[in-house]
């Protein structure tokens, strides 16, 4: 597992053009919409927004439905990376195509779609309403089921790709030894793919975390219930309320902290990963 | 390697005179327009108006291009309170029509209007149940039953603050299960068979056609007047101050065919 030293020479460094492009698109796109919102803040605002309990339930309500989305999305989506990355069968691009419908579809028209699926005169949320009482629609698991829709097929794409480029010689070698196929994928494909795994979890949450169309249209908007962040944010717009601009920040601020903590260590990872 | 680097120096040059030259055409487009004879009109419009106008509007602009030939008018519905955001960011638009005054007052307050704001028709809010009203509701404390999925725009809205100005008229006190976006939003709930009720205007009832009104009482009621207004950053100042003009002269179609109430 020894890993290449990175020779500091003309070969490593980025050619001009694209540093200056590179730095063109950063302050175009990135940079100068972030300054925007920090210009246009009321800082003095900040402490009252930050105290205000409807501020408090809009956060909880955003964690909570977020990293469920995103457990449910490594749930559900290693397998269905797996399929898509060893399967062998007839049609598997449609498959993959119904996997990443969600990142084409815009959310609103989700949103809708899960209400024809789950919702109370919907496929199936007829019967689950007739046969178990369940109701969907408005609560804080619809907008844990309309985040992981709309979320999961990044992390589908991300471990999807790791598989991919894994060397199947590991696992065969596993085989081998006698190792029976659960084991080999617990103990020798996650842990080679593991980067991967945590850089595709902490897109999902992201995207999870921002998630707006999808969740305002299947699980509606109720303070403490069902008001996510990007929620809470949208109607504080439609008020002028400066609170909009605080809470917009707390949620970049979060989510920046969480990706540069999670991405420092998935970069280094990744580095070994393609050394060893 | 050299050439290729120059090459692409020069193309990132390029691109950065055309899009600086790009918005020194824009702007030195605007009093050329503004210039136009307005004996004939031509030319298309821009009308943000709010989404309940969404039907009428529409059906209007038809008439109003048939009988103006040579103009077009497009429309933005959206609620007002988000046009009236986008008008003060400075949205190429020629006229604004709002669901309520207070949206009107913060665009005037913002001297973004050309001319006074003229009323055109009025609304008031309604119960919308689905058709056939399976719930039987019949007054707004029917609202509150158990089981009854009941769905709001929020108060940061214009139709969800006058919702909860009637519930508090009639002393109701109701816990919805969501606070929608729009008036839109909010009706869709219960066009798609997920909430029981809603409130929502009158004339969104009359041109859904998927769901039935329940009247509120006068008494309860709150009703609005929507005004129409030409705005300061029209492009087509003439056609703008026409279509005004021919809203407000045509506005007993509304009336008759929409579900608004006449003034």
């Amino acid at each position: 597992m020894t890993r290449p030293r990175q020779r500091r020479g003309a070969g490593n460094q980025p050619p001009l053009p694209a540093v200056v492009l590179g730095l063109i698109g950063l302050v175009v796109f990135f940079g100068l919409p972030l300054a925007g919102l920090l210009w246009r803040a009321p800082w003095s605002d900040v402490a009252s927004v930050l105290r205000d309990p409807h501020a408090r339930d809009a956060l909880r309500v955003s964690l909570i439905c977020s990293l469920s989305a995103t457990g449910l999305s490594v749930l559900f989506g290693i397998p269905i990376a797996w399929l898509l990355a060893r399967g062998r069968f007839p049609g598997l691009n449609a498959v993959r195509a119904l996997a990443t419908l969600p990142l084409v579809l815009p959310p609103v028209v989700g949103g809708v779609a899960l209400f024809y699926a789950f919702g109370r005169r919907g496929l199936i949320g007829e019967w689950l309403s007739r046969w178990f009482g369940i109701q969907l629609p408005f609560t804080i698991w619809a907008a844990i089921i309309a985040e992981t829709f709309v979320a999961m097929p990044f992390f589908i794409i991300t471990v999807e790709g790791a598989l991919r480029s894994l060397d199947t010689r590991y696992e065969e070698a596993a085989a081998t030894f006698g190792a029976r196929r659960w084991t080999i994928f617990r103990r020798v494909t996650v842990p080679m793919i593991a980067p991967s795994i945590a850089a595709g979890m902490a897109l999902t949450w992201a995207r999870a975390l921002g998630e707006f169309g999808a969740t305002i249209t299947f699980a509606g908007n109720f303070p403490g219930k069902t008001q996510t962040l990007p929620l809470a944010i949208y109607l504080a717009f439609e008020n002028n309320d400066p609170a909009g601009i605080v809470l917009s920040i707390l949620l970049l601020a979060i989510s920046i902290v969480v990706l540069a903590v999670v991405g420092s260590r998935v970069f280094a990872n990744r580095a070994r990963e393609a050394g060893g | 390697m050299r050439q290729r680097r120059t090459l692409l120096v020069v193309a990132v040059t390029a691109a950065v005179t055309a899009a600086v030259s790009l918005t020194a055409c824009g702007s030195s487009k605007k009093p050329a327009t503004a210039t136009t004879a307005p004996t004939k009109l031509s030319g298309s419009i821009t009308v943000l108006a709010a989404s309940s106008l969404t039907k009428g509007f529409t059906a209007l602009g038809k008439e109003f291009e048939a009988a103006n030939p040579g103009t077009k008018v497009t429309f933005s519905f959206g609620s007002s309170s988000d046009l009236e955001t986008q008008i003060e960011q400075g949205a190429p638009a020629d006229v604004f029509a709002s669901a309520d005054q207070a949206n009107m007052d913060k665009v005037v307050t913002a001297g973004d209007n050309a001319g006074t704001p003229v009323s055109f028709v009025k609304n008031k809010l309604e119960i919308a149940v689905e058709t056939g009203n399976p719930k039987h509701i019949a007054t707004l404390s029917d609202l509150t039953k158990s089981g009854t999925i009941v769905v709001l725009c929020d108060p940061s809205v214009p139709c969800g603050k006058f919702a909860k100005q009637v519930l508090a008229n009639a002393k109701v006190n109701l816990t919805p299960k969501s606070l929608e976006a729009n008036a839109k939003a909010t009706l869709s709930k219960v066009e798609l068979g997920e909430a029981d009720a809603a409130i929502v205007y009158v004339s969104d009832v009359a041109s859904s056609g998927k769901v039935a009104g329940v009247t509120i009482p006068d008494t309860v009621n709150v009703i609005t007047t929507l005004p129409i207004v030409a705005l300061k950053n029209a492009k087509n100042a003439a056609v703008a101050k026409a279509w005004d003009a021919f809203v407000v002269s045509h506005a007993s179609e509304l009336v008759s065919t929409f579900g608004f109430l006449p003034l």
